[in-house]
């Protein structure tokens, strides 16, 4: 397994390394730029702009400002010595062993040119919050999902697999920017029973991730979870109400397949009580489909939702990626797309690892 | 009895730039200059406590240009938790030096003084010096081809790390700009160019010698900045490490609130500034702090307000009116935004010929109806325009205006022997007229594209509005000069348009147009920054702006901006068709907030605003 694990590995890197380029290929051909704030603004002199240009490596030709931007070539040198650190080795090597300590071969990710930040400052303070959204609504989603989805197979054609099948496909058909104005208007503009955004509420709480904020939840435990609880109600629904036809799909589908194999049949007419032949036979083979699916959601719970964290205002990632877009922030953007590659890359690999774990057939070895 | 006054932050030249670009729209803005201008030393509010408050003697003489009618009702609860203010865009800096977005001006406003200020009647006043500095109070004193400006200081003013506030941090506001290391300047660094001394011999008497007269000197100095701060932290260095939003209350402040925490796309606190009050003894506040709450949206915003999240919500204009109905206490104000039809001589020059340029462009305005766009498009929330220049302002002048006449635009149009064909379109000399408009894909724009189409066609001119032209994104009109290939259709800079539909903010000063009208300000010639989009080149119009440019005499400025506006329409240098609304929803207990179409906003007089109980 662990062989398998390396080998995996080792074959991601030039996967990540491929998406990086095609990423940052696809965001410097696209019109605009970072100096698209100066133009027609006859105060700004074409040298003021040309030293905004340098001052960000955008004066470098692409191959270099990618370079760097990697972490292979050195910033502070031109020429082919733009290759070599400041110790005088190959600048793509570990500082530790004489390479450089720039680019995101060395944990770099470079600085924000929105507010100039360090990238991987702007790009933590989002995990949490995101992770704090994303997984209360994906377990919430995933728990009716795997309950629903076993339900309706193990009734299949039932009122209640009936009712969840009509239910699923709404939830899939309706745009999430056109549910959250909905919940958004009606429980907290009409109703007032939900914060409107945010994640926290202004005037009695202190900013959420500030050290005043943790020694308030220190003081107030009860208030400060209820709190949080109450701002993540609307956006919750949103993102369970049209996640959820997926994976009770997926599961009612695998369940369905799995009830339908010989096995089941034969543990059936052995007299298996039914609880045991749906859990333990059919479930537990069902699973295989279903962890892959959900190894392919585990990058969601980092990289967030960007249409329902904007409405309602989460400062989460998915926000994050928006305003970075709009602002032609191409450190964080660059710094949130890769992320969600590495973690697409390791979600993969994780599903792979739990179908060893799940099916004792499967062996790596 | 409370005397309050007002402060707010001065205009930042390229303020204006911002406005309409964050108004939800990549709009530009003109390339305005400090958008100050004239003068006179009154203060607002309680002047009786200050030596500012006698009127002018200038002001009688020359235009109207200070004396507020500003009067705060005298601040009657001092509420237990902070006032909160709603925004819907997240700000990029916190040095309105680097603004680059309407909010980064607006989260600044409560925490950094200008040296002069306007109210919301748009005259000036003193905010940190006791006159406004003018010929006439003996302040300003032209000296051969240049001028010396005494910006006098309030005394015993302190900032809020408790030192002095003197004329050594006017210097080093100067000094700053004017750094080799200096880089990216939202209002560059004109007007400052052009300081040669600045005298610091006594702490508030600050004599600054210019090598020219700068008509802009007013809106120098917003804001004035510490100069201790700013020497802790280098130049080059200071666009990110100059009030860093990772850590604000490493910052030195002026204005009652003063930041504490910022978190991204959240929220931003302030907390009350204790030595603002050696800045305006009298002024009492009204809130123990005061809480800046980022929404993701507009609408998300609106309804916050409705469950009370808040106290103010800004950032919103006429196309927000619709959603708001029904809510309680809209504030909609008339803004320095105009919305306009820009037609460009350049390509309607050398498809129709120089000769009939004027006569063809009369025909556009007098066929377009302006109330078609206002009343069905825009459901009436705005009236249509007469001038580009807002009525609020101390030059505007009334003016014929372009009135709907199709008749007469049919008869300018066969006089100058443009005759209908069988579609009903004109040509002269095998030369269909037909014009290309663009406009961006906002909604409002991209429903009235066929009301001109439907304007047009009624006086014989085929209006061209679908792809390539037509409805665009901002990218494509705005783009830069090599943002975009020069054959784009529909760009603005490089002039692939014939008619274009789009807002542009007409600045207080009026130096702040001079690079949109003069010959100087095409951008076709390196390095493509000019703003004269329209390609107007008339020498009449250059003298007209160089007076402008030249003269600390606001009377005089005053005629040459009378000239320019009689010019203006006559000539159809533009169609301005409506003035964008600035639109708030204001929680009905909060008082004093009476919004402020320059870019000091509405929290101009944030320090009188109280809560009733």
């Amino acid at each position: 397994m662990s062989r398998y694990i390396v080998r995996r590995v080792i074959g991601a890197i030039p996967v990540l390394f491929l998406i990086s380029f095609m990423i940052y290929g696809i965001l410097l051909i696209a019109p605009g730029g970072p100096e698209a704030r100066f133009a027609q603004n006859p105060k700004i002199t074409a040298g003021q702009i040309e030293a905004f240009r340098k001052r960000w490596g955008l004066d470098q030709p692409l191959p270099i400002q990618y370079c760097r931007w990697l972490g292979a070539c050195n910033p502070d040198n031109t020429g082919l010595a733009v290759f070599i650190s400041d110790q005088g080795l190959p600048n793509f090597l570990p500082s530790f062993l004489g390479g450089g300590d720039n680019g995101i071969l060395h944990g770099d990710l470079g600085f924000s040119i929105k507010d100039g930040r360090p990238v991987t400052v702007v790009i933590g303070e989002r995990i949490l919050p995101t992770f704090i959204l994303a997984g209360t609504a994906w377990v919430i989603w995933l728990t009716i999902a795997l309950l629903a989805g076993m339900y309706q197979a193990v009734r299949r054609y039932g009122l209640f697999d009936s009712v969840m099948t009509v239910v699923s496909y709404v939830g899939l058909a309706l745009p999430t920017f056109w549910l959250g104005i909905m919940l958004l208007t009606l429980f907290a503009s009409g109703l007032k029973w939900f914060p409107a955004g945010g994640m926290f509420s202004s005037r009695d709480v202190p900013i959420f991730g500030t050290p005043e904020y943790w020694a308030f939840i220190g003081q107030q435990p009860v208030f400060a979870f209820v709190d949080l609880v109450k701002h993540l109600v609307l956006p919750v629904i949103t993102l369970v109400a049209v996640s959820i036809a997926g994976d009770s799909r997926f599961v009612r589908a695998a369940m369905l397949d799995s009830l339908g194999q010989d096995y089941v049949r034969t543990a059936r007419a052995k007299g298996v009580p039914e609880r045991s032949v749906v859990m333990k036979h059919a479930f537990r083979n069902a699973l295989l489909p279903i962890v892959t699916n959900i190894g392919l959601e585990i990058p969601f719970l980092f990289t967030g939702a960007i249409v329902t964290e904007t409405i309602f205002s989460w400062p989460g990632m998915g926000r994050l990626s928006i305003e970075a877009t709009n602002a032609y922030d191409y450190p964080v953007l660059m710094g949130v797309l890769l992320i969600a590659a590495l973690l697409t890359v390791f979600a993969n690999l994780l599903a792979d690892v739990l179908y060893a774990l799940v099916d004792p057939r499967i062996s790596y070895g | 009895m409370s005397l309050t006054r007002r402060r707010s932050l001065g205009l930042l030249a390229a303020a204006a730039l911002l406005v309409s670009a964050c108004g939800g729209s990549a709009t530009p803005s003109p390339s305005a200059a400090p958008a100050s201008a004239a003068a006179a030393s009154t203060a607002p509010a309680s002047a009786a406590a200050s030596p500012s408050a006698a009127a002018s003697p200038s002001a009688a003489a020359g235009p109207s240009i200070t004396g507020t009618a500003y009067q705060a009702v005298p601040v009657g609860n001092v509420a237990t938790k902070p006032l909160v203010v709603a925004e819907w865009q997240s700000p990029d800096t916190f040095n309105p030096y680097y603004a680059q977005a309407n909010v980064d001006i607006e989260m600044a406003t409560p925490a950094l003084l200008g040296l002069i200020n306007t109210a919301n009647d748009l005259k000036y006043f003193g905010d940190m010096v006791t006159e406004v500095p003018l010929v006439s109070n003996g302040d300003v004193v032209t000296t051969g081809t240049g001028m010396t400006v005494n910006y006098k200081l309030k005394p015993d003013m302190k900032w809020s790390d408790g030192s002095a506030i003197t004329c050594k941090d006017v210097e080093a506001t100067w000094k700053w700009q004017m750094d080799k290391d200096q880089v990216g300047l939202a209002g560059g660094t004109i007007g400052y160019e052009n300081i040669t001394a600045v005298d610091t011999s006594t702490a508030t008497n600050c004599l600054v010698t210019f090598n020219a007269v700068y008509e802009g000197y007013l809106g120098l100095f917003s804001p004035l900045l510490p100069a201790a701060y700013i020497a802790t932290v280098p130049v080059k260095d200071a666009p990110t490490k100059l009030y860093p939003l990772t850590n604000l209350k490493s910052g030195v402040y002026s204005g009652p609130y003063i930041p504490t925490d910022y978190k991204a796309d959240a929220q931003l606190n302030y907390t009350v500034n204790p030595n603002y009050l050696t800045i305006h003894p009298e002024a009492k506040l009204g809130f123990p702090g005061m809480i800046f709450k980022i929404y993701g949206s507009a609408d998300a915003m609106k309804a916050g307000y409705d469950a009370g999240e808040y106290d103010l919500g800004m950032d919103m204009n006429m196309s927000d009116i619709p959603s708001l109905q029904g809510k309680n206490n809209v504030l909609a104000k008339d803004g320095t935004t105009y919305e306009q039809l820009s037609i460009n001589n350049a390509t309607l020059t050398k498809k129709f010929g120089a000769a009939d340029l004027t006569t063809i462009k009369q025909a556009i305005a007098l066929g377009i109806n302006k109330s078609d766009i206002t009343g069905r498009v825009l459901g009436g929330t705005v009236d249509p325009a007469a001038n580009n220049v807002s009525p609020l302002y101390w030059y505007h002048v009334d003016v014929p205006a372009n009135a709907f006449d199709p008749a007469k635009a049919n008869s300018l149009l066969d006089a100058a022997g443009w005759v209908a064909g069988a579609d009903g379109i004109r040509a002269k000399n095998g030369v269909k007229l037909a014009l290309n408009f663009c406009t961006t894909t906002r909604a409002y724009r991209a429903d009235s594209l066929s009301v001109y189409a439907a304007n047009m066609k009624a006086i014989g001119i085929q209006a061209n509005i679908s792809a390539p032209y037509g409805a665009v994104t901002s990218t494509v009109l705005f783009g830069g000069w090599d943002a975009e290939a020069a054959d784009t259709p529909c760009n603005l800079i490089h002039g692939t348009y014939d008619v274009g539909m789009f807002a542009w903010v007409s600045p207080l000063d009026p130096l702040g147009s001079y690079n949109v009208y003069t010959c100087g300000g095409i951008p076709d010639a390196a390095p493509h920054n000019g703003q004269n989009d329209t390609r107007t080149c008339d020498p009449a119009v250059d003298a007209i702006w160089n007076a402008v440019k030249g003269n600390v005499d606001f009377a005089k400025v005053g005629d040459a901006m009378a000239q320019w506006q009689q010019y203006y329409n006559k000539n159809v240098v533009e169609i301005p068709l409506f003035l964008w609304k600035d639109v708030y929803l204001v929680n009905p207990k909060l008082q004093n907030v009476t919004g402020n179409p320059t870019t000091s906003g509405v929290l101009w007089n944030v320090q009188d605003w109280w809560l009733q109980p």
